[in-house]
């Protein structure tokens, strides 16, 4: 009688976590500040959004074509990250930027930052940074130039120069002029589209933890570090609440720098990497006058190699030995 | 020295051994002063002038200089031209040598003269050592003027100062974050094709080889009476 | 080591070998420093060429001997009075990017010993200032425009520097911006209260 083998290798048991369910996951946490982003800037919030989410992943579809991949094969192993690069990057612009500075950020971000070092997993910093630090530096009057009123205020639709309620922050030393409830709902607040609404991005946050995505310390640790480092600058007590809720720091806390390729890979690694994330970006936006969230964060990505090998995580199943009594105990400890 | 060898000097230096692309020497001059294409050129045929004296005097005195203190020699040798040559361009042309700026100087310490001036001039003949130098010069300017134009042309909209009728610029490619960006570009697409162009020329030699070898038996006894023979 | 050893060994080789490269490098560039020698002349015909573009404009040099070239904007260097009634001021402003300066030619026109307005601004030299190529020529052309002769022709104020202005400026180089200011701003105080003060133009030759 003939025998049906069925030989398989491991894993045997898989969970359904997949790179593309934590993406999902990702632009499902990402949807209300979208939302909020596009109800309070109007439909070129919208335009910015989808272009730079089509550049994105138009331009990862050509890479993979140009490497001789056929489109069933891309199809199979399409992993969302290119929509969440394009999605944040767009989140990170003001609604006024021009069409061909998104499509040009979008293929940048994911053509160099990301297809060009070797693909998902391989990114040295965060796509969605590098693109927007590229349309900074490539268009420095487009995307940090002017800024469109909000809609439901007096200037909708006008174009107000530098007057985001961070910068209007910093050149006033410490004294915030918008209400902390317009700054909290992003009501009336200019700025770029998906920072405006804290309370979308805190509901996306508390998703992202339910789901067990994202860690809840490490973005707490961000925010309070850099809202604790500004009371230290401006000596007082009142600019905590304002530096935190002005500003793309809970964007660039909750979505960006928590990426899992470019953050540390241990705990004390993590709190480490956020701690000097929220002392940097308080005492640069102090000594510019300009939001650094994402150059703090780019940054720290390329200094996190240095703490991954400095603190180690440690190896499964491994049980320190015993110091002895007499003498030195083994020289070097691997951390957790 | 035999034809071949001034054509294998040549092919090293522009190609196969391409100080910018393929050494990655003198990066610094190469990033600052490849904003625009004529600051290309310029600074690439300065260079060329530096290394094709240098060269010659420092063959010319192989024989002559010690060997501990041959490096304090050829940075003599190598600023003695460059002050020449800064002083030739400052009356004559002016813009150009507002345009290098600081880097004129620092061609003194440009490690494509020095290099070549350690390890090619100072154990060859003076035609040689000229052929090389000039081969170098070539290469770096090369380098330099096609970079030039890319980042011209992409940060200024302008092709060798000439505006260009449309406005478009990205402002990235005239910071020197575009610079070192333009540059690793080059540099691994000059290196792929260079590496066809190895694969090529090998296949070329195995060929050349195998139709050398003799074809028979009998070919090879009669090569072996001719060679008696004589 | 014997004398006779010293001079048969590598030391004194080495010496005299760098001693002949200097020496002899040393007198050829002495050599073609005479022969490709631009003199003072030449460097101001160089700058006239800049300013006054297609045409040959005399200059003379007004002597600062008894006048005072510092004041609250920058210094004054040069002085010439042009044949064609204009006055070339090369002047230095100060309080630029990191407390660096900028040194600008700015030529003036002028009628009956009183500045009318500014034909010219030509920057020529700073100091430490990276974004001076923001300084391009469409902010230098905003000087010789008609607002400015409000300000020069007859009156007594300056081109802003003080931080929150919205003209004569450029975003992302207000430093440089002010330096350059300045530098315009020392040559008009300097032609104000030096040159041009008892009515009458004061020409010396130099």
């Amino acid at each position: 009688m003939e025998q049906q083998a069925f030989v398989e290798h491991s894993p045997h048991q898989k969970s359904s976590l997949t790179t593309r369910r934590i993406m999902l996951d990702v632009l499902i946490a990402l949807a209300p500040a979208a939302v909020m982003g596009c109800i309070y800037f109007g439909w070129q919030a919208l335009l910015v959004l989808v272009l730079t989410v089509l550049s994105a992943v138009l331009t990862e579809i050509i890479w993979l074509l140009i490497r001789k991949q056929t489109f069933k094969e891309i199809f199979k192993q399409f992993d969302l990250t290119s929509v969440v690069t394009g999605l944040l990057l767009g989140m990170c612009f003001g609604s006024q930027t021009a069409w061909y500075a998104c499509i040009l950020a979008g293929a940048f971000a994911v053509g160099v930052a990301k297809m060009l070092f070797g693909g998902t997993g391989r990114n040295i910093v965060n796509p969605a940074l590098a693109g927007r630090i590229f349309a900074f530096i490539a268009f420095p009057t487009i995307v940090a130039g002017g800024w469109l009123g909000a809609n439901f205020t007096e200037s909708a639709g006008e174009v107000l120069t530098g007057a985001t309620p961070l910068t209007d922050f910093l050149t006033n030393n410490g004294v915030m002029n918008t209400e902390l409830w317009q700054l909290f709902f992003g009501y009336g607040v200019p700025g770029c589209i998906g920072e405006t609404c804290k309370i979308a991005l805190l509901a996306g946050y508390v998703y992202l933890i339910v789901r067990k995505v994202i860690d809840w310390k490490y973005p707490l640790i961000y925010i309070a570090a850099t809202g604790v480092t500004t009371m230290i600058i401006y000596q007082s007590f009142e600019v905590f609440l304002p530096s935190i809720l002005s500003g793309g720091l809970f964007l660039g806390a909750i979505f960006m720098a928590t990426d899992y390729v470019t953050s540390p890979k241990t705990l004390w690694g993590n709190v480490v990497y956020f701690l000097v994330l929220g002392i940097i970006t308080a005492v640069l936006r102090f000594a510019t006058g300009i939001e650094v969230v994402s150059f703090c964060i780019f940054l720290m990505n390329l200094v996190t190699p240095l703490i991954d090998r400095f603190i180690r995580p440690k190896p499964f199943g491994y049980v320190r030995p015993e110091k002895e009594k007499t003498g030195k105990g083994p020289a070097k400890e691997a951390g957790k | 020295m035999k034809k071949n060898d001034y054509k294998k000097i040549f092919f090293d230096g522009v190609v196969a051994n391409n100080p910018t692309w393929r050494l990655v020497l003198g990066t610094c001059a190469t990033l600052a002063l490849t904003t625009s294409a004529m600051n290309g050129i310029g600074m690439g045929l300065a260079v060329t002038v530096i290394l094709l004296c240098s060269n010659v005097l420092v063959s010319l005195l192989r024989k002559v200089i010690p060997n501990e203190v041959r490096i304090p020699a050829f940075v003599l040798i190598i600023a003695t031209f460059v002050t020449v040559v800064r002083m030739v361009l400052y009356a004559y042309l002016p813009d150009l040598y507002d345009s290098m700026g600081v880097f004129l100087p620092l061609i003194v310490v440009n490690c494509i003269i020095l290099g070549r001036a350690e390890s090619f001039a100072s154990k060859n003949t003076v035609l040689a050592a000229a052929a090389d130098g000039v081969a170098n010069g070539i290469g770096f300017t090369v380098a330099l003027t096609i970079m030039g134009i890319i980042r011209e042309f992409l940060g200024n909209a302008s092709f060798f100062g000439i505006a260009q009728p449309w406005d478009f610029k990205i402002g990235f490619f005239t910071s020197s974050a575009g610079a070192f960006f333009v540059y690793g570009i080059c540099i691994a697409l000059f290196n792929f094709i260079y590496s066809k162009i190895e694969i090529s020329l090998a296949h070329g030699k195995a060929r050349a080889r195998r139709q050398s070898l003799p074809k028979s038996l009998e070919e090879l006894k009669e090569t072996a009476q001719a060679q008696e023979e004589k | 080591m014997k004398i006779k050893d010293f001079f048969r060994s590598v030391t004194f080789r080495c010496i005299v070998v760098l001693a002949a490269i200097a020496l002899l490098s040393g007198g050829i560039l002495s050599l073609l420093n005479d022969i490709l020698y631009v003199s003072d002349e030449e460097i101001l015909q160089r700058t006239l060429n800049k300013i006054y573009v297609d045409e040959e404009v005399g200059a003379e040099t007004v002597s600062l001997d008894s006048l005072d070239v510092e004041n609250d904007y920058g210094t004054v260097k040069n002085v010439y009075a042009m044949d064609n009634g204009q006055y070339l001021v090369e002047a230095t402003g100060k309080n630029g990017y990191k407390g660096g300066t900028v040194t600008a030619y700015t030529a003036f026109l002028a009628e009956d010993g009183a500045l009318t307005g500014i034909y010219k601004v030509v920057i020529t030299g700073n100091v430490s200032q990276s974004f001076i190529s923001e300084m391009d020529a469409e902010y230098l052309a905003g000087y010789t425009t008609a607002d400015a002769s409000e300000i020069v022709s007859g009156g007594t104020e300056y081109f802003p520097t003080t931080p929150g202005r919205t003209d004569y400026v450029v975003t992302g180089a207000t430093k440089v911006s002010d330096a350059t200011n300045n530098a315009v701003n020392a040559a008009m105080c300097f032609l104000r209260t030096e040159l041009l003060t008892a009515g009458g133009n004061t020409e010396q030759e130099a």
